[in-house]
């Protein structure tokens, strides 16, 4: 198994609170099972507690921020305050599940708002199956996506990103094998023929069409545009 | 017992920084607001936490929602949630300036996309898990919690100040130095105070039989 993960600087954008909701969800789910990414995101918020310090601002110049008497008004409402227990907003507690050929897969709780958005599963082409998530309002298309055992993706390139997170079974490209928690992400430059022999379910997420290189797939692509279902406004 | 009590009587949490940057003594002085606020819920550490750090988390705010209003909400509700959760904060499981920045930070990835009115799919608390907190199940061994509520009884017989560094030292797990700071003594004071008063309890043990030579 290779495993894939988001890179430095997609954890340090994690880190620093500045990712969109649905990468950050990805990355989320990812480092829960990822005991090397969760360390480094640690490592990533410690230095970033650290820039903070640098700020170099005098300590005691509190113009910016708050006057005397609003820094005094201020102390006072937070210290006088009744200090209620915050009141512990749960989504339920049931988890969700995408159900796929008898199966019934357990997803992240950090994504089921996708599994709730998401629609009935079509059939792409031979063992290739796609679950469209929609209603999201971000400019991506989001699909659930389900390689039977023996199914491919043809070969393909990305006029943009290229999101994918493993949720059962595993599947491989020219560079690697990719298992449960993998957040395999490819772009522009990178040309692939993702397979899957035991079967995988996964959630993609692309930011602009494929385009595919090889193969009868190739008809497709002067209507890809037409294929794909961004949300952005 | 005696093992807790040599655990009291020996510093084992020395913070002694070698280094002297700047960073570094803010970085000590925050933990030390931490400490007192959690331990105290003392107003003069949050108003020096303030100083310390309100202008920091503003700068980081606005450079993030874009609104320095918004922005200055989120540095109170920042150190309001310092003052509320202090006490659940682990020292062991990250600085207490990481654990400030996570808190602003979370503020931020929910107040900025409201802001801009981006989807809101997911909050910061489910996107961010809440790992520097302390753990509700206890890593404590039945015995030590065991030795921990006798001392609370035994303490009753002690001088105010007495119980006040057992309390500090033995119960709540606080440094020497960290008791000191709390208490504004000296650190000569909290080590002959407390020799003082497990020297008595020690008496009061063997009076009332508690079976330890």
């Amino acid at each position: 198994m290779t495993r894939a993960h988001p890179d430095n600087q997609l954890l340090k954008a994690f880190a620093e609170g500045s990712l969109d909701s649905v990468v950050a969800a990805l990355i989320s789910a990812h480092v829960s099972s990822c005991q090397n990414c969760s360390d480094s995101l640690r490592v990533q918020e410690a230095s970033l507690a650290d820039v903070l310090l640098e700020d170099d601002t005098p300590e005691n110049d509190l113009a910016p921020c708050l006057g005397k008497q609003d820094f005094d008004a201020f102390l006072n409402q937070i210290t006088l305050s009744e200090s209620k227990p915050e009141p512990i907003e749960s989504r339920g507690t049931a988890p969700v599940v995408i159900r796929v050929q008898g199966q019934s897969i357990e997803v992240p709780a950090v994504l089921s708002i996708f599994a709730e958005l998401a629609g009935r599963w079509q059939s792409v082409v031979g063992h290739l199956w796609q679950k469209a998530v929609s209603g999201h309002g971000s400019p991506y298309q989001i699909d659930f996506i389900y390689m039977e055992a023996g199914g491919t993706i043809p070969r393909h390139t990305h006029r943009g990103r290229e999101y994918t997170l493993v949720l059962q079974g595993c599947f491989s490209d020219e560079l690697g094998d990719y298992g449960v928690g993998d957040l395999v992400v490819r772009n522009g430059f990178d040309e692939h023929t993702p397979y899957s022999d035991e079967g995988c379910l996964c959630l993609a997420v692309i930011d602009a069409p494929l385009h595919f290189t090889a193969g009868l797939a190739r008809l497709l692509n002067p209507f890809s545009r037409l294929f794909f279902k961004s949300e952005a406004t | 017992m005696f093992a807790s009590t040599a655990i009291c009587m020996t510093d084992t949490t020395l913070e002694s920084s070698n280094d002297d940057s700047p960073i570094e003594t803010t970085a000590e002085r925050v933990r030390l607001c931490v400490v007192r606020i959690a331990a105290e819920k003392k107003k003069s550490a949050l108003a020096e936490l303030m100083e310390l750090m309100a202008n920091r988390i503003l700068h980081f705010a606005i450079k993030h929602v874009g609104d320095e209003s918004l922005a200055r909400e989120i540095v109170q509700d920042t150190l309001m949630a310092v003052w509320t959760k202090a006490a659940s904060f682990d020292q062991d499981k990250a600085k207490a300036t990481t654990w400030i920045f996570t808190i602003a930070r979370n503020l931020c990835y929910d107040q900025g996309r409201k802001k801009l009115s981006r989807p809101q799919l997911v909050s910061a608390e489910d996107v961010y898990q809440d790992v520097y907190y302390q753990d509700s199940s206890g890593s404590q061994t039945s015995d030590s919690e065991l030795d921990k509520e006798k001392i609370l009884l035994l303490i009753e017989e002690l001088s105010v100040e007495q119980r006040q560094v057992v309390n500090l030292v033995c119960i709540q797990d606080y440094s020497h130095a960290d008791t000191a700071n709390i208490l504004q003594l000296p650190l000569g004071t909290v080590k002959s105070r407390l020799r003082l008063a497990l020297a008595k309890l020690a008496l009061i043990m063997k009076d009332k039989g508690f079976g330890y030579d």
